[in-house]
């Protein structure tokens, strides 16, 4: 009890102070402390990964003890059997986005976008990904988060998943239909009429930890263009390499069982063929895709894809695996550098180095895909109210994504940028009321405008 | 072509900047206050730690040697304008085909006793800032002196970092002379509400210092007496104009320029807070010190410069905005601090919130005017639109709606400014 009030008493007091003085202290300005927390997530995440037992996870049947005792029975309420460290961790995860959560809503109480956004990330954490699995668990039926997507769900396409959801009667197809639907029809129209933050930044697990829990770390992303360059260096081969995994372990799936399902071995390959000519032929149609990129890096992109057909074919005709692709190493080695290290132990426990949104801006191959779309396909953007930009930065020190919004907004330019997440905290921040998130049709256009 | 540029602010920036994209000419920025251009608004925030000074810089650094503009830290000590030479005081001469001067303005003072007063000053440098930081280490009490922006922006610096300061108003109510009567009232009661010691009607008389020299305590003229370790006097800004005393260029209260922003000696321009405008346009002051101003005149005399015949500087719709805490607060063309002959006001006020707009439209024509709004913002492209096109006040309010700027989810208040003007009309 006294400790739920020194809570709420400790909460206020953040209230009060809002942003003020961030770079004053030494946990959100990179000082002992900030490192000491920064040090404190990463080794629990490498613990909880890979050395579980010494947080008391029971060996070999054994029952658990010490930490993760503590929640078997929470763990036996909901779902029957005692706490894994999944279990932990999942708990934990959602308690943690739940209490920062109501710490960010008073924070910005006064911002009905904030408030409202911030209790669908919470609803989403707690029921989509917290209980509902529990729940489907403990109803002998394939768990699933069921606003976990593909390509961050990179599992969705391995061959157990598929497996474990078409032997589970109409319920597992119905996941199967769901998971496809979200990433092929869904998610694409919604990015379309409200960019990715319908996701980024109201739906998503990692954007909700981001945006409660990493709120008081947004303003230490880095600004530069160079961080903006590694930034597409590094987001794009990630996507690259999940597609080429999801690919592999689909040809080697349907390679041990050709012919067991509706979708035959012949028909993948079809589909495969025809998705990857469709994208080279959109590519080299509609020019207005890749501008911006040099022309090298687009005749890059494009004869990487055409060597990338040819190979496709090449390693078929042969009757080897696609591209010559060790379907299981790869997926061992994405599972260890991209799964536990880069979203886990750099993802979360960098927040008080390199700010909150470290995994989303660099590595998540969800956020490069929709992204794309964002920048290309969407009617979202950040309009900028005519001259009254004062140029202080207040936009920019605090885009937790690292964007320069200043460099926009006092050219009296839109900003329409793949990574933009759209938290809307640019716009909260702005002393002049320069900043807004739309996703209508477009209100000025060069200059005019349009009733 | 030799350019040199007086001033390091937002108006000497916008100069070269304009400059450059249409010349190659040389360019050479003269300031005593900075290497770095710095967005001047912003020096609150580094005060408050919302921001650290490299924040607050809106370009990048590199961007002067990248575009060979030279900025030479240094004071002018004369200019001849016959020789066309600036003399600065680390013993350097420049010579200039044109020169600009946007040296901005001062901070105004109160012209008592304080000259010799130490822990007395303004808000307005990067210098001032470093003052700020240092006098204001464990200081029991301070004041601040003035209900403008300034002011504002000093009682919140001193509250978030819970220096207890007594605030000092001549006026009835907190931003009267730029403020008309309810918004101004709405902002005191909001002032009020933060707990912030405000003293209103009260004018300073003199200053007590100890015999270091240092302020120990103030006195109004109700005959208070209160102790204070620090004073900030914010009661305003004047142009900047002292390096001009022994030259040929006419000024007044400012530098005097024509409708070009040119001075009495054609290669002499001026922009920003210092100048002294020749036909301000109705309802507008010669001497505008606003970012905004700075910034557009900074652009025209950019492009004058290199023009034969220079084009007239076309002042454009007033605008301006602020923020007193976290109440924002913007207003769009013309409207009058006080009730005026012609001049009917559709306003409105949230009944628990601080929020309120005002329309502001002509009796006779109902030509739509302007508007000012707290704690709710509106589209500038709009507002300027229905302005330069004289949209009637009844067709300015059904088309409300198209203003609102405000974040998505948040109330809409068109309908009650409708009802408003429909009950007063009957």
């Amino acid at each position: 009890m006294i400790s739920v009030l020194k809570w709420s008493q400790w909460m206020l007091s953040l209230e009060v102070k809002n942003e003020k003085g961030v770079w004053f202290s030494s946990l959100s300005n990179r000082g002992i402390v900030g490192w000491l927390l920064a040090l404190f997530l990463s080794f629990g995440y490498i613990t909880l990964y890979f050395f579980p037992e010494w947080l008391g996870l029971g060996q070999k049947g054994m029952p658990n003890t010490g930490f993760i005792a503590w929640f078997d029975q929470i763990s036996i309420f909901f779902n029957g059997s005692v706490a894994s460290q999944w279990f932990v961790y999942g708990f934990l995860y959602t308690l943690i986005i739940l209490l920062m959560g109501i710490k960010f809503i008073i924070k910005y109480k006064n911002n009905n976008y904030q408030v409202i956004r911030t209790l669908s990330l919470l609803f989403f954490q707690l029921c989509f990904a917290f209980i509902i699995p529990e729940i489907m668990a403990s109803l002998n039926q394939p768990a699933m988060d069921l606003k976990n997507m593909w390509p961050l769900n990179y599992y969705f396409f391995f061959d157990w998943n598929i497996k474990k959801l078409l032997n589970s009667g109409y319920f597992g197809l119905f996941l199967m239909f769901w998971g496809l639907a979200l990433t092929f029809i869904i998610s694409p129209v919604l990015t379309y009429f409200y960019g990715k933050r319908w996701y980024c930044s109201w739906v998503c697990g990692c954007g909700g930890l981001a945006e409660t829990a990493g709120d008081p770390f947004r303003h230490l992303s880095d600004k530069s263009e160079t961080a903006w360059k590694w930034e597409r260096r590094i987001i794009y081969p990630v996507l690259f390499i999940v597609c080429l995994m999801t690919l592999a372990i689909l040809d080697s799936f349907f390679r041990k069982n050709p012919a067991t399902y509706w979708i035959t071995f012949s028909h993948f390959k079809i589909i495969i063929l025809l998705l990857l000519a469709g994208i080279i032929a959109l590519a080299l149609w509609n020019k207005g895709w890749l501008k911006g990129i040099s022309t090298f890096g687009k005749w890059s992109i494009i004869s990487l894809g055409v060597v990338l057909f040819m190979g496709i074919i090449f390693s078929w005709s042969y009757n080897k695996p696609v591209l010559w692709i060790n379907a299981l190493k790869l997926r061992e080695w994405y599972g260890f550098y991209v799964g536990a290290i880069f979203s886990g132990i750099i993802g979360v426990g960098f927040y008080p180095l390199m700010g909150s949104r470290v995994w989303c801006r660099f590595g998540c191959p969800m956020a490069a895909i929709l992204g794309i779309q964002q920048r290309f396909f969407s009617r979202f953007r950040i309009t900028v109210n005519g001259g009254q930009c004062i140029s202080c930065g207040n936009c920019s020190t605090y885009c937790e994504m690292g964007i320069d919004v200043r460099s926009y907004a006092q050219k009296g330019e839109n900003i329409v940028r793949s990574s933009c997440v759209g938290c809307g905290i640019c716009a909260e921040v702005c002393p002049r009321g320069v900043l807004k998130l739309e996703n209508g049709p477009l209100f000025v256009e060069d200059g005019k405008i349009k009733f | 072509m030799h350019i040199v540029i007086i001033g390091f602010g937002i108006s000497g920036v916008s100069v070269a900047k304009t400059l450059r994209e249409q010349s190659n000419a040389d360019i050479t920025i003269v300031t005593s206050e900075s290497r770095s251009f710095f967005s001047r608004p912003a020096l609150m925030y580094v005060y408050l730690g919302k921001m650290r000074f490299q924040d607050i810089l809106p370009m990048p650094s590199d961007y002067w040697e990248k575009n060979n503009v030279k900025v030479v830290l240094a004071a002018v000590e004369a200019i001849d304008s016959d020789k066309q030479q600036v003399v600065l005081d680390n013993g350097s001469i420049l010579s200039y085909d044109k020169l600009v001067i946007a040296t901005g303005s001062v901070p105004r003072s109160l012209e008592l006793n304080e000259g010799n007063i130490s822990g007395v000053q303004g808000f307005y440098s990067l210098q001032d800032l470093l003052l700020l930081q240092k006098s204001t280490k464990n200081i029991r009490h301070a004041a601040i002196i003035g209900g403008g922006l300034i002011g504002v922006e000093l009682a919140e610096m001193f509250l978030s970092t819970g220096i207890s300061f007594t605030f000092w108003i001549r006026e009835k109510w907190f931003g009267s002379n730029f403020l008309p009567e309810e918004e101004a009232q709405l902002v005191t009661n909001y002032l009020k509400n933060k707990n912030i010691d405000i003293r209103f009607e009260r004018e300073i008389t003199h200053f007590v210092a100890n015999e270091l020299g240092q302020v120990t305590s103030l006195h109004s003229q109700a005959g208070e007496k209160v102790d204070t370790d620090y004073v900030c006097v914010c009661i305003g800004v004047k142009p900047n104009i002292d390096c001009l005393e022994n030259t040929n260029i006419h000024t007044n209260y400012g530098v005097l320029v024509n409708t070009c922003l040119q001075t009495n000696i054609p290669s002499i321009y001026a922009a920003g807070d210092c100048v002294e405008y020749a036909e301000p346009s109705f309802g507008r002051k010669s001497v505008e010190t606003l970012w905004y101003t700075g910034k557009r005149m900074g652009e025209y005399v950019g492009t004058n410069i290199l023009l034969d015949q220079p084009q007239r500087y076309d002042q454009g719709i007033f605008f301006n905005s602020a923020k007193f805490f976290d109440l924002e607060y913007q207003i769009y063309g013309h409207v009058p601090v006080s009730t005026e002959e012609n001049y009917g006001s559709v306003f409105w006020k949230h009944p628990q919130k601080d929020k309120s707009i005002r329309l502001v439209y002509d009796t006779v024509s109902d030509e739509f005017l302007g508007c000012c709004v707290l704690g709710i913002r509106f589209r500038q492209e709009v507002c300027e639109k229905w302005i330069t096109e004289k949209w009637k006040i009844t067709e300015v309010l059904p088309a409300l709606a198209r203003a609102n700027f405000d974040s998505e989810f948040s109330g809409r208040f068109e309908m009650e400014l409708l009802n408003i003007y429909n009950n007063k009309v009957i």
